[in-house]
């Protein structure tokens, strides 16, 4: 049956397909190019029709590439590195082949200016992502401070700033239509944001700010430190807080599918709905960073009685205290006077936690959590320390087991171990897999 | 569970569940144009790749029910097992996952055949592809 076609399937094969194909490979550098465009007229001919891939990795590399005669008109994705902010008019001649485009001013002297006006043919922007730059949208047409952006951006999904400036966030968002993900990683922000598109949010503020935000349609919001926030998102599935001063509202549907907290935003939890306490990850950077020490954090945070909703518990980040920073009385582990209310807890998770009081939280942990079916312990920092933790899980559980503790259906099992249905994982990183039995 | 008949090029038929037939948005449409009663001709595709292409959608489809325990190691295992054809089949892969409207396989075969490309120096994609040309699949 098969013997009676005459064109293989290769050949068979629409433009638009191939097209599809032949965009999968990127161009840059013109190897791959190369490869595809040898096979046969046709396909060197839709080849030539996909957009190239250039990156300027280095200032000085632009000579060589005018030199090699590249059409800008062509180019699909442009990134540069170490962008300059001068000599950079052909800018211009990009069109509206152009997908991605990435620049980053370098840290070394950042806000170099940046003209967004070059890309006002670009109307397929999907992506754009700027770093350390100043933006100068204005600087093509010679007019300052106008409510709107001059050039639009109505292909737009996914923005990422950092540390840019100049640019007013709901300028761009009323400019970008279909923006569906922003990051903007400021110096500073107050004010109003709204948009009825977009899906994803990350907020960031050097200086903090006040920050109301109103997004019907938002899905994941990250909102990093600030003095006041109002927030109102009914569609919110996964939230990440920072500190806040003054939580004002907090209008959300229905509840979180997961909270993450910052080492910093622990006092902004005590003002979050309980319902929203499902699932909750608390991050701790240290206290080097001018943020709480993982003892302080747990200390604030699991006492709190919105934690008896929590069914699933992540804690993550190293504890670098000295000893005469983090007193014995922070430790809450080692006191045994505080009742946790995770009476609900099935899942806890422990990652990147450099040790001090380890083991005391890990038991108090099992034995304030009747529910719980998982412990999970990653990065581990060394052997040593794995076989303590490994020794202390098994009396852990035995001792639970011994004595069949409250709300559990403690069935003995032959395994000596996971008795009563909790199992411990303890894991040296996250590839190598250490059973605890 | 309501079944939809489907014919290759070579007349064979096919009776799958309709849940998994909707998984092609060309079949979607001619089931909502024709109805459910008579068969479903597929000129285009054979009897082969016809299997093929619905192996691929029912692993995919148990594979996101609830309750199933497949890891996502092992739904890219699948995935790599599948694909690894030769070129004449993973171009006729590509047409029929084009022609039946499956945009996983039209992705996950597309890919296939850009890592091709991608891995090889172009001496040799020529060479690869040319001769997959020629021979007739």
């Amino acid at each position: 049956m098969e013997a009676k076609k005459v064109r293989s399937a290769i050949e068979r094969l629409p433009d638009e397909v191939l097209y599809d194909i032949l965009s999968r490979v990127s161009n840059k550098g013109g190897k791959d190019y190369a490869g595809y465009c040898l096979v046969c007229k046709r396909w060197n001919r839709v080849g030539k029709e996909v957009g190239l891939d250039v990156s300027i990795d280095y200032p000085l590399e632009w000579p060589a590439f005018q030199g090699g005669g590249l059409e800008l008109g062509r180019i699909r994705r442009l990134s540069i590195d170490m962008y300059l902010g001068s000599d950079y008019s052909w800018l211009v001649g990009l069109s509206d082949r152009l997908e991605e485009i990435t620049i980053d001013g370098g840290v070394l002297e950042p806000d170099k200016p940046f003209d967004l006006g070059c890309l006002f043919k670009c109307s397929k922007l999907k992506y754009m992502s700027l770093a350390r730059v100043e933006v100068r949208e204005m600087a093509r047409h010679g007019c300052g401070n106008t409510e709107r952006m001059l050039v639009s951006f109505p292909a737009l999904t996914c923005c990422m700033l950092k540390k840019v400036v100049g640019v007013e966030l709901q300028q761009l968002l009323d400019s970008c239509p279909r923006l569906e993900r922003l990051e903007a990683e400021m110096f500073g922000f107050n004010g109003l944001l709204r948009s009825a598109r977009l899906r994803e949010l990350r907020l960031e503020a050097e200086a903090g700010g006040d920050f109301k935000l109103d997004f019907p349609d938002l899905e994941a919001a990250f909102v990093g430190d600030c003095m006041k926030l109002e927030l109102k998102a009914p569609r919110l599935k996964r939230l990440s807080l920072g500190s806040c001063q003054e939580l004002v509202s907090l209008d959300l549907g229905s509840p979180l599918q997961s909270l993450d907290l910052y080492s910093s935003g622990f006092r902004t939890a005590a003002a979050v709905d309980r319902r929203h306490f499902a699932c909750v990850r608390l991050k701790s950077h240290g206290c080097l960073t001018g943020g709480y020490c993982a003892h302080k954090v747990a200390k604030l945070i699991l006492v709190l009685p919105q934690l008896r909703e929590c069914k699933e518990l992540t804690i993550s980040g190293c504890c670098d205290c000295h000893p005469w920073k983090c007193s014995e009385t922070d430790q809450l582990f080692s006191s045994h006077e505080v009742e946790l209310p995770c009476y609900k807890l099935t899942k806890i998770y422990i990652e990147d936690n450099k040790g001090s009081g380890l083991e005391e939280m890990l038991a108090s942990l099992v034995k304030q959590c009747p529910a719980l079916r998982a412990l999970e312990v990653a990065g581990v920092p060394d052997e040593q320390f794995l076989n303590k933790l490994r020794a202390s899980s098994c009396s852990i559980l035995q001792e639970r087991l011994d004595r069949g503790v409250q709300g559990v259906q403690s069935r003995r099992c032959t395994q000596h171990v996971d008795g009563s249905k909790l199992r411990i994982r303890l894991l040296r990183d996250s590839i190598q897999a250490v059973s605890c039995n | 569970m309501v079944k939809v008949t489907l014919k290759s090029a070579e007349g064979d038929v096919f009776e799958v569940d309709e849940e998994l037939a909707l998984e092609s948005l060309m079949v979607k449409n001619m089931i909502e144009d024709v109805g459910l009663d008579s068969a479903i001709s597929l000129p285009n595709v054979s009897s082969t790749i016809l299997a093929k292409v619905i192996e691929y959608i029912k692993f995919h489809m148990d594979a996101q029910k609830d309750g199933s325990k497949k890891t996502s190691e092992e739904i890219k295992a699948f995935d790599d097992d599948f694909v690894n054809v030769g070129i004449p089949t993973l171009f006729e892969m590509v047409l029929a996952s084009n022609y039946l409207n499956v945009k996983s396989l039209l992705s996950l075969t597309c890919n296939t055949v850009a890592n091709m490309i991608k891995t090889k120096p172009p001496a040799e994609v020529k060479e690869m592809f040319t001769s997959a040309k020629q021979a007739k699949a």
